[in-house]
């Protein structure tokens, strides 16, 4: 197998962001700790939401393997296709714990939490502008690597809004 | 089944959902649904809100 100067950068890249993604959740936390702390009910629900993510997975797999076949040409290359089924079991596992109270953990700043969605989704969307702008979001009739970041914008503006109507609606019950 | 012994223990304490939450260390969520009867706590959870309100767990969590 050959190591090409892409994979090099993918992996630089995912390091770099993991590294970040600490101090992202330092931010958010209002204990300043990594770890989002949940309470056992919490720990139940995201159980619960893991188990139903899990399940997608499976089937999104398993409908885009009987769909990326030879006769049945999909519009996207295999890395987008594979992100796109990891994106729907993410929102499927977060918008159960979103609803379930199990999203927000017991040390997280809401509104801390909604600027790095708010950072992160316009990151992404950027990237993903400058790469229909470079004319590499889509080639050969198939959307390319750069459509994840779409993807990736869409999924944490979806949470964002999610967690914000959530907010919203318990400081309008606050004791029901 | 709604428990209503432990809301009315909390407010003879005078307290809302969300200081006894910060008290035993759980979103005030939690002990909504417990007061809800939607979620039934652990034993070490049920100790911790009898010990935060003075009463026993008999007090707000027995059914006669």
């Amino acid at each position: 197998m050959y190591v090409t100067g892409s994979m090099i950068g993918m992996g630089v890249g995912i390091a770099i962001g993991l590294i970040i993604c600490i101090f992202v959740f330092k931010y958010m936390n209002t204990d300043k700790k990594m770890g989002t702390k949940y309470d056992e009910m919490q720990e139940i629900a995201r159980g619960r939401g893991y188990k139903y993510s899990f399940w997608t997975l499976l089937i999104c797999f398993a409908l885009f393997f009987i769909f990326d076949s030879d006769k049945l040409d999909l519009p996207f290359t295999r890395p987008v296709l594979y992100f796109l089924a990891i994106m729907i079991a993410i929102l499927v596992q977060t918008t159960y714990c979103i609803w379930h109270d199990a999203y927000i953990g017991i040390n997280t700043n809401v509104k801390r939490f909604v600027i790095v969605a708010v950072v992160v989704t316009a990151i992404n969307l950027l990237a993903a502008v400058a790469a229909v702008k470079g004319g590499t979001m889509f080639t050969d009739g198939k959307l390319q690597t750069p459509f994840i970041n779409f993807l990736c914008a869409l999924l944490f503006g979806i949470l964002g809004v999610e967690v914000l109507i959530k907010h919203a609606y318990d400081k309008k019950n606050p004791e029901d | 089944m709604k428990n209503l012994k432990m809301k009315s223990a909390r407010a003879a304490k005078d307290l809302s959902q969300q200081q006894l939450a910060e008290i035993v260390g759980v979103s005030r969520q939690t002990i909504n649904a417990i007061e809800k009867g939607d979620y039934n706590p652990t034993i070490k959870l049920c100790r911790d809100i009898c010990k935060a309100l003075d009463k026993t767990l008999d007090e707000l969590f027995w059914d006669e």
